[in-house]
């Protein structure tokens, strides 16, 4: 009986092993908890870009969100110098040093490429890990069939990320542009997009910094003052080194800069804008952007540099702007073709998108890539579209 | 089918306490069981996430070498050499003021650089692009926004009593952010916050470490470690598969315990079902009379044993998960403080450990049923149940020879815990066939020895000869319990004396002071006017070169610690193993002492050589000498002379001092206290040193003592429930005494001395077993799980002490029964004698 009686004790112990050690992970517990973080993607920081950061409001809902804050306004007739404010701007709420590069290989394939700095200064205290401001950056490589994009962040006062001024130095962890002197030009930008590409480009610039809007005061909507601090460089000549999953390429082309800090967030009910650089065949530079507002009409504004170097500011008289076609990418229903007319420059072009897949699907996504231009006149160009 | 379910529902009334025992310990068994299985469980999914707070795969990090600081600049450096994986962490114990009771309570706090896990977040999200749910959580926010918050787990605020809400203080006043309870992956037993806001609570810009996060290979990892500088190390956390076989010893240790409370349990469900059948075996004798076959009486019985394991696995799984969340706090502690593991809260699967304590429950039911039903069938085919009284049970001690043979067979030549733990389970079923064959036997000699004229006690004697057939499954039950309760009583005492005994011998210096910043201290000790003796320990990271016995792929890093060899020193060393001219070996240079995990695994004998490398340096060998016991340490250690370390860069670990007098060491604690430096260095005296091993040692075996206490309490009922069972055979006996004029109490007196006899006999087979256990347990378990071993300190009161309190436990539990039969009337007694 005993035997008996061990022989079923000992099956009992042995299937109990079996059972205990089975793995009684729930998929349905993780699966639940992806959609919850998918949910709370968007809750962390609202959908931004230089567009939805300006956009964002100090003191969001949050209800203990209690910030005295209170950062300078950006007024007409603040002259704006360089190299000084090439340097960041900690007591404005936010700024960005944007450059996006239309290039080509020896064999004319094109490539689309931005690198980003933004800085935004938050209600945070300081503490001794970190100050009030706060990092991202954002870069991206288009060539013609593929895209690469990658996201950082980083606080400020940790010395991941930052602007120095002797030299000229832009940088969040191994993404720089840094420059020979205190002078932008010549400079070199270094970064990598997720250990898949690397780049290393060189910068040259010979022409004068244009300075948007009135002397660089330019306004974001109509008989409004928000507006930020605003100037580029569109003409920046580029060569270097792109290292892709493929092999190394060879490349040159056209770059523009923009840098631009303001502290008046726009209007809740400003939905997006439509930003376009474009680096034309003769050598002319266009910068255009499209407010949209929920009730109101689109707002245009932008700056035309001349093939003999003359700027000038268009208002949104000056400019007529249409959708010609839409595509669908990613889920949403962008505008990436485009008419524009300037009578009295003659100009009448045609934007098309270097390829239709240029999302940025970061925390902030948002579509940024290069174009086409045809019509009157030829070119090459970025566009970036928010708010859709 | 439904008449007789009903038959069976109508005899519950009847049977109260018999479908009680039934419940309590199927409920008992699955509890335990379930409760053994969501700690384990929790455990193995917290090591296979590789988890720290809001990060999953997090397996290696960077830390300061001893006597170095890891800074923010250190961190912003190496982030822009593009280790982008990095997250810097400040961890930290602070005592805080409870908001509710008032008291002081020890807490981790855990400061975490939000925005390197969010850039991590965004990093990760990316490469999955169409698959976002890398996305980062808005609890993330929360920390580095105001109104800031830290973040607390449910299961650690509810042990604490603390809300969401609460502003906790710490004592010396600094707030820390307010609470907020919120259930994060990876979330531990800790309050965890934003970096900065710790590092301002505290008012430090210290930061502990940098943890790597996400997939790492030999090249990533090679490319790390090559850009770190001289001051900063990598080190590999314990997790994954190396956690789970680190700790695969203890979970599989609360395995068995879960297993034997659940097999001693299944016990008294035998008992409670045999009364219950014996109970209703009238109804079915005369169901069978009216038709009904056996077959169909199998099928009810069947029905309402999976009707009560119905019932009972959802009520044991869920008493199981609140008793595992009254022990996983001693868990979580003890796994970190012995293997260096991070254990995080992990979400229960209710349905599934439900499912399992069902199957268990059937499995269990159905075994123990089986006996009963035996009985039944037996009864039912109208067999002749005479119960022959055989005092020979020669094929018992055969069987004990057999078995016994075999697990000293499987103890010799174990190679692995599976074969260690079977030649447990062989020992054990050696000595329950040594107490079958060994009860009646003593009992018979019993009886013979005693004068005829002692009529009743020779009646106990004979009586007890079949009581023991009777009683012998509930006699082996408490057997089992009773040798586990001795083998495991005798490990943990023989441990706690060894360490005390290992402590004692080599802490003996007065005081220890690490620091951070060696330099400072030895500068502020210089203007200090105090007699005393400072010996200065180092230490280095080496790669040992000697291959590893099992693994020969893996690389191990090995400790290299400097060791005086003064004369006290000397006297303080304890080994396992040494050559006769240790010292002079060591002293001149050539010799090594190791320690006993480090020679277990890699098979290193005396007079063998250690091979190591000191980073970039040439590859060096000494002579090992002798091999000394490191209880508790997990690592690789060998020690080496203080005149060895010079060469290299080596790092103080810590600074022994000697005292000329205890005066001379209290006006050095006040001058520490006062001065400046005292916030870089910690000082411990070495009693409050070997009160805190202690404590960590206490802690480590109390979940092991509780189980213990339950299984031998289980034991007890099964005993108690098996007197319940004999009353019923007994009663002709009992009768004919009664009606002799043997009174009520002489009969629940004499009952009592037969069982504390049968408990004492069973104690005293033990007693033997449970010793062989504990060499078991310790020189093989210990040995294949942790590769060290101490030695066995059999105390004899202890043993004493173990035997008498299981049997006054024993005496304790059965009296209750025996005092119910006591209270019996002489007309029931004797009613059996009418049939």
């Amino acid at each position: 009986m005993f035997e008996f009686l061990v022989k079923y004790l000992l099956l009992l112990i042995l299937a109990t092993g079996i059972v205990a050690c089975s793995k009684y992970s729930d998929d349905s517990n993780n699966k639940s908890a992806d959609d919850d973080e998918v949910q709370q993607r968007d809750t962390m920081f609202d959908s931004l870009s230089r567009y939805s950061i300006e956009h964002q409001t100090p003191s969001n809902n949050d209800e203990a969100n209690t910030s005295n804050k209170t950062f300078p306004k950006v007024v007409p007739g603040y002259k704006i110098t360089f190299p000084f404010d090439h340097n960041s701007h900690p007591e404005f709420a936010v700024e960005w040093w944007y450059i996006t590069a239309n290039l080509t290989d020896k064999q004319h394939n094109p490539y689309a490429l931005q690198w980003t700095l933004f800085r935004f200064a938050s209600d945070t205290q300081s503490t001794p890990w970190a100050n009030a401001q706060q990092y991202m950056g954002h870069v991206g490589l288009r060539d013609g069939k593929q895209a690469w994009f990658e996201e950082r962040f980083a606080r400020g006062g940790v010395g991941n990320a930052g602007i120095s001024t002797t030299p000229f130095n832009a940088f969040i962890d191994d993404w720089q542009w840094l420059a020979k002197s205190s002078q932008m030009f010549p400079s070199t930008l270094e970064f990598t997009i997720n250990t898949q590409i690397r780049v290393n480009l060189d910068f040259t610039a010979d022409k004068p910094f244009v300075k948007h809007g009135e002397q660089g005061f330019s306004r974001k909507l109509r008989d409004s003052e928000q507006a930020s601090y605003y100037y580029s460089q569109p003409h920046i000549q580029v060569s270097g080194e792109i290292e892709l999953p493929t092999g190394k390429v060879e490349v040159s082309g056209n770059a523009w800069f923009d840098h631009e800090w303001t502290s008046q967030y726009l209007s809740p009910l400003a939905q997006g804008w439509d930003w376009f650089s474009i680096h034309f065949d003769d050598g002319a530079k266009l910068m255009l952007f499209n407010m949209r507002h929920e009730q109101a009409k689109d707002f245009w504004s932008g700056t035309l540099v001349t093939t003999n170097g003359e700027v000038v500011h268009l208002t949104e008289h000056d400019i007529q702007g249409q959708v010609t076609k839409r595509d669908k990418v990613e889920g949403r229903l962008l505008p990436l073709y485009w008419s524009i007319q300037l009578p009295k420059h003659q100009i009448d072009i045609q934007i098309a998108p270097m390829q239709t897949k240029q999302w940025n699907p970061g925390i902030f996504s948002y579509y940024e890539g290069g174009t086409v231009i045809s019509g009157s006149h030829s070119g090459v160009g970025f566009i970036e579209l928010t708010g859709y | 089918m439904a008449p007789l379910l009903k038959l069976i529902w109508a005899s519950y009334q009847h049977n109260t306490l018999r479908l009680a025992l039934v419940f309590i310990a199927l409920v008992t068994a699955c509890a335990g069981l379930s409760a053994v299985l969501v700690i384990n469980s929790a455990a193995k999914n917290s090591y296979a996430s590789a988890s720290q707070p809001f990060l999953q795969q997090v397996e290696q990090r960077i830390i300061a070498r001893s006597g170095h600081a890891l800074s923010k600049e250190d961190f912003a450096s190496l982030r822009r050499l593009g280790f982008s994986q990095l997250i810097p962490v400040l961890r930290t114990s602070q005592h805080i003021v409870h908001p509710i009771t008032g008291g002081s309570l020890q807490i981790s706090l855990l400061g975490i650089d939000t925005f390197s896990v969010i850039n991590y977040s965004a990093s990760n999200g990316l490469k999955l692009e169409q698959n976002s749910s890398e996305a980062v959580s808005d609890e993330l926010g929360q920390l580095w926004r105001p109104p800031y918050a830290s973040v607390i787990h449910p299961d650690f605020a509810t042990e604490l009593n603390l809300i969401s809400g609460q502003i906790l203080p710490l004592e010396n006043t600094p707030l820390l952010p307010k609470l907020t309870v919120t259930k994060i992956n990876g979330l531990g037993r800790e309050i965890v916050m934003d970096i900065g806001q710790l590092q301002q609570v505290l008012g430090t810009d210290k930061i502990s470490e940098l943890l790597v996060v996400g997939e790492t290979n030999d090249v990533s990892t090679s490319e790390l470690r090559t850009a770190l500088p001289d001051h900063l190390r990598l080190e590999n956390i314990n997790t994954g598969e190396q956690a789970q076989q680190l700790t695969g010893s203890f979970h599989l240790n609360l395995l068995a315990m879960a297993c034997l409370m659940f097999v001693v349990c299944m016990f008294v469900v035998m008992n409670a079902l045999h009364l219950l059948i014996m109970k209703r075996w009238q109804n079915l004798r005369i169901l069978r009379q009216l038709g009904v076959s056996r077959k169909q009486i199998y099928w009810a019985q069947g029905a309402e044993l999976v009707f009560i394991s119905l019932l009972c696995a959802p009520l044991g799984a869920i008493s199981g998960i609140f008793l595992a969340q009254l022990a996983s706090p001693q868990v979580s502690l003890t796994l970190q403080s012995l293997f260096d593991v991070r254990i995080s809260y992990t979400q229960v699967a209710y349905v599934t450990l439900i499912a399992q304590c069902f199957a268990a429950c059937i499995l269990g039911a159905f075994s123990a049923a089986i006996l009963p039903m035996w009985q039944l069938n037996s009864k039912l085919a109208l067999r002749n149940l005479n119960v022959t009284v055989n005092t020979s049970h020669r094929s018992w001690l055969y069987a004990c020879i057999v078995l016994g043979c075999v697990a000293l067979g499987l103890g010799f030549y174990s190679i692995n815990m599976l074969m260690s733990f079977s030649a447990i389970a062989m020992s054990i079923f050696a000595g329950c066939s040594l107490l079958i064959y060994a009860l009646p036997k003593s009992l018979n000699t019993l009886f013979h020895c005693l004068p005829e004229q002692w009529v009743l006690f020779r009646w106990l004697a004979a009586d007890g000869v079949r009581l023991s057939q009777k009683s012998k499954i509930a006699c082996c039950a408490f057997f089992i319990a009773l040798t586990s309760n001795i083998g495991m009583n005798l490990m943990v005492d023989s441990f706690r004396q060894a360490t005390q005994q290992w402590l004692g011998q080599r802490l003996v210096a007065d005081q220890y002071i690490s620091t951070q910043s060696p330099k400072v201290f030895t500068q502020w000790l210089a203007t200090q006017d105090i007699d005393m003796q400072v010996i200065e320990r180092k230490g280095l990271d080496a790669v040992l070169l000697n291959k590893p016995v099992s693994k020969p792929q893996h690389r191990t890093t090995l400790e290299l610690r400097s060791y005086p060899s003064s004369n006290l020193y000397q006297e303080a060393m304890l080994f396992a193993d040494q050559q006769e001219d240790v010292w002079q070996i060591f002293t001149s240079g050539q010799g090594v002492l190791v320690n006993q995990q480090l020679a277990l695994r890699h098979g290193l004998t005396l007079g063998e050589t250690l091979s190591f490398q000191v980073e970039s340096a040439q590859p060096e060998t000494k002579q090992i000498v002798g091999i000394y016991y490191d209880y508790g340490n997990q690592s690789a250690q060998a020690l080496l002379p203080l005149e060895h370390f010079a060469k290299y860069n080596a790092n103080t670990t810590l600074f022994a001092l000697h005292f000329v007098s205890k005066q001379q060491q209290n006006l050095f604690v006040n001058q520490l206290a006062s001065a400046s430096i005292s916030n870089q260095v910690r000082s411990i005296q070495t009693h409050e040193l070997m009160a805190l091993s202690m404590q960590t040692f206490e802690r480590t075996f109390v979940i092991t003592d509780g189980l213990n206490i339950v299984t031998l309490l289980v034991a007890a009922l099964s005993l108690a429930t098996s007197v319940l069972m004999i009353d019923m055979d007994n009663r002709p006996q009992r009768a004919l005494l009664r009606s002799m004029g043997v009174g009520n109490y002489q009969m629940t007196g004499l009952s009592l001395i037969q069982y504390t006899l049968l408990s004492l006999l069973a104690f005293l087979v033990a007693l033997p077993f449970g010793i062989g256990l504990t060499w078991l347990l310790i020189n093989l378990i210990n040995v294949q799980a942790f590769s060290w071993s101490y030695p066995i300190l059999i105390t004899p009161s202890k043993l004493f002490s173990a035997g008498v309190m299981s049997v006054m436990l024993i005496v304790i539990v059965v009296a209750l029964p025996l005092y119910r039969l006591s209270r019996r009337k002489l007309v029931e007694d004797i009613k059996c004698l009418s049939f």
